[in-house]
């Protein structure tokens, strides 16, 4: 950052002035279910998915769980009811033929994606980062896949692993997340149309960076991804994950599951970047963005480590976790969560020790500007079979303008004597001092706040990916831009 | 089953003298009316989550009308090592939740106290009337106590005229005795400090008896502006005891609060703290320490309200549990849009020292503006080993080593206590617990 944070932030400032800079849609003709929920479009679903009867029963199963349970409203977030009846369930682009390379993708979807900066055959050549591009409810292209293959790695559209490899999918579906879990994830479990499935097999270092770019284009869409991702004995993998969204004024509902799965000596790395549209500067519009993720930590020795930069949708409600049930298995959270204008964040993590010597760490940081709430709520639990496991927490908030809010909620359980827990947040706003000492310098205001922040950030933005890290810190001043001064 | 001890409560309460018309009596329908909406909390409620309240549905407890000082064995209590240290002190003490009308008020310079009853209710100071601070939606404790107020002990302390006299110090004591029954006491404290006046006040709760009770105390302070006090809860319940301290503190500026609880005793205790900051340049002192052993359950929730500019909080709570027991602490600073410069430093610490004992802890911020510094930190773990082993290599036995490292850790939220007798008494007391 303190190279040359002046070029970032000017591209900020003339992206993200006036308009959200991915607010469009496209028209593509799409193949809808009708709005409302029941088990006929369930059925519907499976059926266009060519499913097999036993998934077709785990997702009446959680349909059938979801009409017991209540929405939760734990969580420090404000919207108006959400009406499950008029969300279309189901929409998939008409054209839908297997495709080998981009040129055979339809030329709107190209366009899409060049609109959004990051065009699939730039990706392609760039960084080698292979692409399952989810538009919609649908997977309509996967690169770099016979690459991949080479090395074993199946990583392919959810719909596409239902087909091709069944007794996987159908081994590790709901291990992590079952589909009676909380409200939304059984919501999701029910209705899922597409995600992404990974598996690496033993003892594969997978030899690029996976990334999925999400994208809600349909209106009235909800979009319920699923995505898998499964490290086998001694595996290491790195994903990403991106999202952008069109600009809409009807608030659009997300809930989508992840489920990471570690075997003994596996290490997976999950980094998200999150920009769906947080609504206009009066809080109008926007996305809910409601995630269930989750990872298992089951084998000894194993790593999984959750990155997220967080600065987009209404309203976020998310708490990446891991369950680190192998004797000497570390669980990470490195977060950054911004929020401005009217947007909410009630986001942070959960870390449940099992296993012995187990490590966790949490970090992270909440900036809230405008109206914005940002609220850290995490749990750290320690078994009475864990001995010798520690954790640390640390929860920074900073706070920009008076009408912002940051809130922290921790919870720490411990069952153990042989353990450490250490839990520790600070509430302040930009120091006075260091902006004085920046302006004196002949740094603007503006330049010398996003300064402040991204060291604020440093932490975690060091621990993102090459290719996201540079993505996190311009979209770190574009969502602050205006809440200066 | 939830219906049940609800109903025996409230028909106990209808036993109380509802015609009356005294200010109590209103207090008592409003109180009524609230625990009637509220009903006894069940773990399904954010807040009693962790405080699993259902033993008390199994004892079938009563209300004790009799306000006639009971017979009971003085010499019982005089066995508290706390007991000891506060015996030279102006003592009030309240049996069964009623302060005898015979009994003689001690007599303490600059401090007028009265018991308030539906027949009797001339305060000695408008300040000084219960009601005043105590909220009652989501604490059904103190809705209850409310529900059953026959008299409230009323403190009013005045300046000092001369610079020369020393701080006024004051024990409350709330004894339970029971030859027979399980009784259910409410007692209710009112204490008003007056602008630049100042008060040492020492709380406590016990029982003389095996038989389990609940003993469910409401304390009211205000702080008028310059007033300062120092306040020392000691919770020494029978071991079958069911506990619950429900304490209101409103500050105005200038306003000095110290407060150190300690929880030690009971099966179920509950100490719920709700501090306002009314007034600017109001400091908050909110320290405890609880030790468990057995199954008891020691539960600590505070929530510190800033409500206007400049003014400072501090919390520490620090935890030694042993055996099956649990501890739970539940902090809440809570920084309104406009208490700019707002300074709150929040700090729990548990110490595990079974392989079974259990802590619970959630340490919350709450803030809505931008210009304030708040911090909080957690921490739960064992003993240190290598500082265990370290005494140990100079000649320590294990158990005085342990002793040595646990009164150090439980001592620092009382160490900078002006009342150095008790300070250095519970020092010595967790040394020695803890060397056993």
């Amino acid at each position: 950052m303190a190279d040359e944070p002046k070029t970032e932030t000017m591209d900020a400032e003339s992206a993200i002035q006036n308009e959200y800079r991915w607010g469009f849609s496209t028209d593509i003709e799409q193949d809808m279910a009708p709005p409302g929920l029941n088990e006929d479009v369930i059925r519907l679903i499976s059926k266009r998915k060519n499913e097999p009867d036993w998934l077709l029963e785990w997702r009446l199963k959680a349909y059938r769980h979801w009409l017991t349970i209540k929405e939760p409203s734990w969580a420090t977030v404000h919207h108006p009811p959400i009406d499950y009846n008029s969300i279309i369930y189901y929409a998939a682009p008409r054209k839908k033929k297997l495709l080998e390379s981009l040129d055979e993708v339809d030329p709107k979807l190209l366009e899409t994606y060049e609109k959004l900066g990051i065009p699939l055959d730039e990706q392609k050549m760039l960084a080698g980062v292979a692409v399952d591009a989810v538009f919609d409810s649908v997977s309509v292209a996967t690169t770099f896949k016979d690459t991949l293959a080479k090395y074993g790695v199946i990583f392919c559209s959810f719909s596409e692993a239902v087909q091709e490899h069944p007794d996987l999918v159908r081994k590790y579906l709901g291990r992590v997340v079952p589909p009676t879990d909380n409200f939304f994830a059984v919501l999701n479990s029910a209705v899922f149309t597409d995600g992404s499935f990974c598996y690496v097999p033993k003892g594969v270092r997978c030899p690029m960076e996976l990334s999925t770019y999400f994208r809600i284009n349909a209106k009235n869409t909800g979009q319920f991804e699923r995505t898998l991702l499964i490290a086998d004995e001694g595996a290491t993998v790195s994903y990403l994950e991106g999202c952008t969204a069109p600009q809409r004024d009807e608030n659009q509902l997300h809930a989508a599951v992840v489920e990471l799965f570690a075997h003994e000596k596996a290490t997976i790395k999950y980094s998200t970047v999150q920009n769906w549209y947080p609504g206009d500067e009066n809080g109008k519009g926007g996305i809910y963005n409601f995630v269930t993720k989750r990872g298992r930590c089951d084998g000894d020795h194993s790593h999984i480590s959750w990155t997220q930069v967080e600065t987009g949708s209404a309203i976020t409600w998310k708490y990446p976790s891991c369950i680190l049930k192998g004797d000497h298995s570390v669980g990470e959270f490195y977060s950054i969560a911004v929020t401005n204008n009217y947007q909410q964040a009630d986001t942070g993590s959960k870390m449940t020790h099992l296993g012995k010597n187990t490590r966790s760490t949490i970090v992270s940081k909440g900036i809230s500007a405008g109206h914005s709430a940002n609220s850290y709520r995490g749990l750290v639990r320690m078994g009475p079979a864990c001995n010798s496991s520690r954790n640390h927490s640390q929860c920074d908030s900073l706070l920009l303008g008076d009408q912002a809010a940051a809130h922290t909620f921790p919870y720490i359980d411990v069952q153990n004597p042989d353990t450490t827990v250490e839990h520790e947040a600070t509430t302040s706003k930009v120091n006075d001092d260091q902006l004085f000492f920046l302006q004196q310098r002949g740094i603007n205001p503006e330049d010398a706040v996003s300064m402040i922040v991204n060291g604020f950030c440093r932490e975690v933005l060091m621990e993102l990916p090459m290719e996201f890290a540079v993505e996190a810190r311009k979209l770190l001043a574009i969502s602050l831009e205006g809440s200066i001064g | 089953m939830t219906q049940e001890l609800e109903m025996r409560f409230i028909e106990q309460s209808h036993q109380l003298d509802t015609s009356a018309t005294s200010p109590l009596s209103a207090l008592r329908a409003k109180g009524l009316k609230s625990f009637r909406e509220q009903g006894f909390p069940n773990s399904r409620m954010e807040e009693w989550r962790t405080t699993d309240i259902n033993p008390i549905r199994n004892v079938n407890l009563s209300y004790l009308h009799k306000i006639d000082s009971p017979q009971c064995d003085q010499h019982a209590l005089t066995g508290a090592w706390w007991r000891a240290v506060l015996k030279d002190l102006p003592t009030v003490t309240s049996w069964n939740g009623h302060v005898a009308a015979n009994s003689k008020h001690p007599d303490v310079p600059c401090v007028d106290m009265r018991i308030l009853t539906d027949n009797d209710h001339t305060p000695a100071t408008p300040g000084a009337v219960p009601g005043r601070v105590a909220e009652l939606d989501e604490y059904p404790f103190a809705a209850l106590n409310t529900a059953f107020l026959e008299q409230a002990i009323c403190v009013t302390a005045a300046a000092v005229a001369d610079d020369g006299e020393t701080q006024p110090a004051l024990h409350v004591a709330h004894c339970v005795s029971a030859t027979d029954g399980n009784p259910h006491v409410h007692p209710r404290l009112v204490i008003h400090v007056q602008p630049n006046a100042s008060l040492r006040l020492i709380e406590s709760t016990c029982g003389v008896t095996d038989q389990p009770y609940l003993v469910n105390t409401v304390t009211e302070i205000v702080l008028e502006e310059g007033a300062s006090l120092e306040h020392i809860r000691i919770q020494d319940d029978a071991p079958g005891a069911f506990s619950f301290g429900n304490i209101y503190v409103r500050q105005e500026a200038n306003a000095r609060y110290v407060s150190f609880a300690l929880n030690m005793g009971a099966a179920i205790a509950r100490n719920e703290f709700l501090v306002d900051l009314k007034g600017e340049h109001a400091e908050c002192v909110l320290n405890g320490l609880y030790t468990g052993s057995r199954s008891q359950l020691l539960d600590t929730h505070s929530i510190i309200r800033h409500s206007v500019p400049h003014c400072t909080s501090s919390e520490l709570y620090k935890g030694i549990m042993d055996g099956d027991s649990r501890g739970v602490f539940r902090g809440l600073i809570h920084v309104l849009p406009h208490a700019i410069k707002t300074s709150a430093y929040q700090t729990s610490r548990a110490l595990l020292l079974s392989k079974t004992a259990k802590v619970h802890a959630k340490p919350q911020l709450l803030i809505f503006n931008d210009d304030v510094k708040c911090s909080h930190g957690a921490t739960v773990g064992g003993l240190d080993l290598d500082a265990f082993f370290f005494l140990q290599s100079r000649g320590l036995s294990p158990s005085r080593a342990r002793g040595i490292l646990t009164a150090a850790f439980g001592g620092e939220p009382f160490r900078e206590l002006e009342f150095s007798e008790l300070t250095s008494a519970l020092t010595d007391r967790l040394r020695e617990q803890y060397a056993e």
